[in-house]
């Protein structure tokens, strides 16, 4: 019976090795999207998603293959009758398989009539066919596997957080600007403090003081192109930074009425107006350019046009000598400023007079 | 033991016994074929059909084809039970004395045609029964055994329901077969009515015998059955029970009772005979499939809703050897049932037309 059917089992057995690739594939690609969800879950990196991913999805693909084929799909003798009788042989391979171990003249009819019955019978007839739930189960795991894995690659390459951070409300966002000072003639002065400071967004940075020179005095703080800047306290800092800034402290030498060495400015100078300085005391603050208290005039004015420390706070309250410091300390406790910013006050006001 | 002189008997008598019928039978190849099938099984038979169709005439041609005794009992509504059996006489015996002495009823013979047979009383339509399936007649506490081979061929008019009693479960599960002999295609008609214008007298001649037909039976009880094949007789008729864990839908939906174990005995004995008619030394599903009919259609119980849907039992059994055959779940409605009636009229008359 074995020789009988050896053709037809051949031809089966192919068709039982494709349908065991289908079905391993299948698994493979399920195992496969499991391992990329898991990656995905760990935050692993590309290069190990994809060695797992493809490792994992080969391993189960060989692992499940040999018992799917000798288990599943691996053609009996009883099989390949019952696919033989599917052709429309009326049963007689069935019978003879049940029967070939009986010895009735009946029996060995039955089997001879078998054996004619297939003698012509091309093993081409038995046709390939596929159980659609195992097409349907492949197709789900392969869209499964290369959605899962696609997904975590992308997310692993940032570029779904990407989106996550375009979808977030820019005040989420922390941005960080330098402000550098520097002075402006080298040999004329010097800065105390950091020079260079990164500051978030928003925030602060420390005070930095303009020391000049033997020779010269501190005419103020200007930018690259030497325009005065509305703060000119000195020491300064910068509140509120919104932008990358480069500050300058501005030296210049003293005349020979300046007996006084006033290195803040103080007013206690000769009084010459320099108008490229902008003295006068009258000048608005440039727009954009008020970093929490400009001034409004040039230091190095003379007597009632210098500035004072204690004469402007916010640029609009003139303190002049009447500043209370007792007051100021309990307003400024009571304020809900950020530490950091009553720090930089509390330096900015103990310059003070008292 | 089955040798080949028993193969090539059976198939030249089948050959011969075919080709006498026909002599006295135009047409009704199916319901020919399905009660020599019977016969050969040893299976009593059921002929229904309206009146003319030639019903009597075959049984009297395989009584003249098979040369065995052959006794006609036309049903009446006063036949009695000991006009069946035979009864117990007063007569006297050589002493002159007066003794009961059995008259035996024409029951005792080897072909039986119980024409007409729903007209009798229950009474006497249940006399019937143990000869049916015993192939003895008790009477008066002596059972007499009844000379094989024995078969009941009976006749039943479908139309004329006016003073018939319908045969009672027992009595139909006794018969293998239900035919149904329908009217003639008008090209049998003119045959037959050329054919008896010469003689209305039945002209077969002698083509087996009964020791011949017991030797026939004994040879197809030789063909091999898988188990495969087993198992799916037995599904089919567990399929028609709607009480049985294996009910199909159908059953469930259309019958109150489905088959008895005498149905799956009648399709394999039957399914082996048609396999060897064939040629073939195996019973196959499409044996089973096609016995369906005549051994299923008379043993189920159509419910309400099948009666009042006017489904009928070929109907039924269709639809359950599609559940079987995995074509699910046929819920057949009205506009469907008069579409498969439609086309079950149109299908050839035979035994394995639907019944109507």
């Amino acid at each position: 019976m074995e020789k009988l059917f050896e053709k037809y089992r051949k031809r089966l057995n192919v068709f039982a090795i494709f349908k065991s690739i289908l079905l391993a594939l299948a698994i493979a690609f399920i195992v496969m999207g499991i391992t990329s969800s898991a990656t995905w879950i760990a935050k692993a990196s590309i290069t190990t998603t994809l060695s797992l991913v493809c490792g994992f999805g080969g391993l189960t693909f060989f692992v499940a293959i040999f018992p799917l084929y000798f288990k599943q799909f691996r053609p009996t003798t009883e099989e390949v009758a019952k696919k033989l009788d599917a052709l429309g042989f009326d049963e007689r391979y069935i019978t003879m398989y049940e029967c070939q171990d009986k010895t009735s003249y009946m029996a060995k009819l039955q089997r001879e009539d078998a054996k004619k019955s297939l003698s012509n019978v091309s093993a081409k007839r038995l046709k390939f066919s596929v159980a659609i739930p195992l097409i349907i189960m492949l197709a789900l795991s392969v869209v499964f596997a290369a959605g899962t894995t696609t997904g975590t690659i992308l997310s692993a390459s940032n570029f779904s957080a990407s989106i996550e951070d375009d979808d977030k409300p820019p005040e989420d966002k922390k941005e960080y600007f330098t402000v550098t000072y520097k002075v402006f003639e080298e040999g004329t002065g010097t800065i105390e403090g950091d020079l260079v400071q990164t500051v978030e967004k928003g925030h602060y940075t420390t005070s930095v003081t303009a020391v000049s020179a033997s020779g010269y005095r501190f005419s103020g703080w200007v930018d690259e192109e030497k325009n005065f800047l509305a703060n000119q306290n000195n020491p300064r800092a910068e509140v509120n930074v919104q932008e990358n800034m480069t500050i300058f402290a501005l030296f210049e030498e003293k005349s020979n009425s300046d007996d006084d060495d006033n290195e803040i400015g103080d007013g206690e100078g000769s009084g010459d107006k320099d108008p490229e300085l902008g003295g006068g005391g009258e000048e608005k603050p440039e727009p954009g350019e008020s970093q929490g208290g400009g001034g409004e005039g040039t230091p190095g004015g003379g007597e009632g046009q210098g500035r004072e420390n204690n004469k402007v706070i916010d640029g609009t309250v003139d303190y002049k000598d009447n500043f209370d410091r007792e007051k100021f300390e309990k307003e400024l406790l009571d304020k809900d400023f950020p530490d950091d910013l009553k720090d930089l006050l509390g330096d900015y006001y103990g310059t003070l007079k008292p | 033991m089955v040798n080949e002189e028993d193969i090539k008997m059976f198939s030249e008598m089948m050959k011969n016994i075919f080709a006498q019928v026909k002599h006295d039978i135009v047409g009704q190849h199916e319901v020919i074929e399905g009660t020599i099938i019977a016969m050969v099984a040893g299976g009593n038979v059921l002929l229904e059909g309206v009146p003319g169709v030639g019903k009597t005439r075959l049984v009297r041609s395989l009584a003249r084809v098979f040369d065995l005794p052959f006794s006609r009992i036309q049903f009446t509504p006063d036949l009695m039970p000991a006009d069946v059996t035979g009864t117990n006489i007063i007569s006297p015996d050589e002493n002159g004395n007066s003794v009961f002495k059995f008259k035996r009823g024409p029951i005792f013979s080897n072909i039986i045609l119980a024409d007409e047979i729903n007209r009798a009383t229950p009474k006497t339509q249940s006399a019937l029964l143990e000869a049916m399936q015993e192939h003895k007649v008790t009477v008066m506490g002596v059972s007499r055994q009844l000379s094989e081979p024995f078969f009941v061929l009976a006749t039943q008019n479908p139309i004329e329901q006016d003073g018939t009693y319908p045969l009672p479960e027992a009595q139909l599960d006794r018969f293998m077969f239900k035919l149904i002999v329908t009217n003639p295609e008008p090209e049998e008609l003119k045959s037959i009515i050329t054919m008896t214008q010469k003689t209305m007298e039945e002209t077969a001649e002698k083509a087996c015998s009964g020791e011949k037909l017991l030797q026939m039976r004994k040879t197809a009880n030789e063909i091999l059955v898988a188990d495969s094949v087993l198992d799916y007789t037995i599904k089919l008729c567990a399929a028609t029970q709607p009480d049985s864990k294996y009910a199909s839908e159908t059953a469930k939906k259309y019958l109150r009772f489905g088959v008895s174990p005498r149905a799956g005995q009648a399709l394999i004995s039957s399914a082996k005979v048609l396999a060897l008619l064939n040629g073939r030394f195996n019973v196959a599903y499409s044996d089973i499939n096609k016995l369906a009919y005549p051994v299923l259609r008379h043993r189920i119980k159509l419910n309400f809703e099948a009666i009042s849907s006017r489904i009928t039992p070929d109907e039924i059994i269709t639809m359950i050897l599609n559940e079987l055959a995995g074509k699910k779940g046929e819920k057949i409605e009205q506009e469907d049932v008069a579409k498969v009636s439609a086309n079950v009229q149109n299908k050839k008359r035979g035994i394995f037309k639907k019944n109507k």
